[in-house]
């Protein structure tokens, strides 16, 4: 288990910068997420399971009542938490594409988790044009990952950002339009 | 891409100038405010691609349509207008008989490539699926003027929820008219298409048949074809 105020010294080193911190989130978070992914992916019915929001919000008061985290890093907290379902369902896509089972349908970004049936080369893709969009805007990028790939709800992903549920909406609306641009132009 | 790093403030202005502005409007308001008609051309487009759903104008010239012909069918009333273009009650003679039926014309003013492309995805879509809850292609082509359009069965029915409060139907005839949507709904995952904006307002019921009524096929449709 993590020491005391130990998660919170991650998570300032990872936003500093330090690539080796994300790694020992990455052992803490990625085991509860991939749990959940693994079991959308086989098809179980979706209300049946815990969604990405609950695991990491347990996961939250866990860390805080062990005292490792503190309150105030819980917007940092669930940005690498989206961060971390994103590399889940990218590195799902990857094994899958191995394994030449692709079909499914296009990402679509619009409905909440809407990657549950993404196609894995869209979501190879969609990941590649995420990180245009990360040098490019980061917060942009941290509010798709929340909203979509953690599932929070535009209200939930303004309080995280400290910003008005309005801004969130509008910029998303941008950043949808720009993905969808940069995935059929490529 | 280095250009939207260059530019990419400005981008987003112009994209949320258009969202303000009436489509009549749009390209003057942002040429006033940038000079670079690449840029524009690309915040447009971005507009276009975030709005998969935005209802278009009706064309202004909507009404003097009617009577007129496309390819051998005459535009009897026009009934509503979707995404990318208009739908209308259309005739034409069949061996002696009248045939009625819903023709969808893309609008003139959607004429650009990312339409065309949808619209003949939705052809292809709607061919491909053959369900007795779900409206049939019977025909698609181009007018005179290069419009593509697509002909459907016509459904003189109502909206799935109007339905069931005008017949008063109970929880279980409700969910037996539901099932039926699932059924269309389901035929249609299985063939690899999903409907993004199914609801009692997509669903119709006509007085002797329930039909699912796809009068639109927005991106996420795809074929089987693509591996």
């Amino acid at each position: 288990m993590p020491e005391a105020g130990e998660i919170t010294v991650l998570l300032r080193d990872w936003r500093a910068g330090d690539p080796v911190a994300i790694d020992h989130l990455f052992e803490l978070v990625y085991p509860q997420l991939r749990q959940i992914a693994g079991a959308l992916f086989r098809g179980e019915r979706p209300e049946n399971l815990l969604q990405p929001t609950s695991v990491v919000n347990e996961l939250f008061l866990k860390l805080i009542r062990q005292r490792s985290l503190r309150f105030e890093d819980r917007e940092h907290f669930y940005s690498l938490s989206a961060r971390l379902m994103r590399r889940v369902l990218v590195d799902h896509a990857r094994s899958e594409s191995r394994q030449k089972r692709d079909f499914g349908i296009p990402v679509t970004l619009r409905a909440d988790l809407a990657w549950v049936e993404a196609r894995p080369a869209e979501m190879i893709d969609l990941d590649r044009v995420l990180e245009e969009l990360e040098q490019l805007d980061p917060r942009k990028c941290r509010m798709v990952e929340l909203r979509f790939f953690l599932g929070f709800t535009a209200e939930e992903t303004a309080e995280l950002l400290s910003t008005s549920k309005a801004t969130v909406d509008r910029e998303l609306r941008f950043v949808r339009g720009w993905l969808y641009e940069r995935l059929h132009e490529s | 891409m280095t250009q939207d790093a260059e530019n990419w403030e400005l981008l987003q202005e112009l994209f949320h100038l258009a969202e303000v502005t009436p489509e009549a409007d749009r390209e003057q308001a942002l040429a006033e405010k940038c000079p670079d008609e690449n840029l524009r051309r690309r915040a447009l487009k971005i507009f276009i691609a975030s709005n998969p759903e935005e209802p278009a104008k009706a064309p202004p010239a909507e009404d003097s349509s009617v009577g007129s012909r496309i390819g051998p069918y005459t535009l009897i009333r026009h009934l509503g207008t979707g995404g990318i273009g208009a739908v209308y009650l259309v005739e034409r003679m069949a061996g002696g008989a009248v045939q009625r039926a819903a023709l969808k014309v893309l609008a003139p003013h959607s004429a650009g490539s990312a339409f065309i492309e949808r619209f003949h995805r939705e052809q292809h879509i709607l061919a491909s699926l053959d369900h007795p809850n779900i409206t049939r292609m019977l025909d698609a082509g181009l007018s005179d003027r290069g419009q593509p359009y697509l002909v459907m069965e016509y459904l003189d029915g109502v909206h799935l929820d109007a339905y069931c409060d005008t017949h008063k139907l109970g929880i279980n005839e409700r969910l037996q008219l539901f099932l039926r949507v699932c059924d269309a709904v389901g035929y249609a995952h299985r063939n690899l298409v999903v409907h993004r904006i199914s609801s009692p307002r997509t669903s119709w019921s006509p007085p002797t048949a329930l039909s699912s009524c796809w009068t639109s096929a927005p991106p996420s449709c795809s074929s089987p074809t693509a591996a």
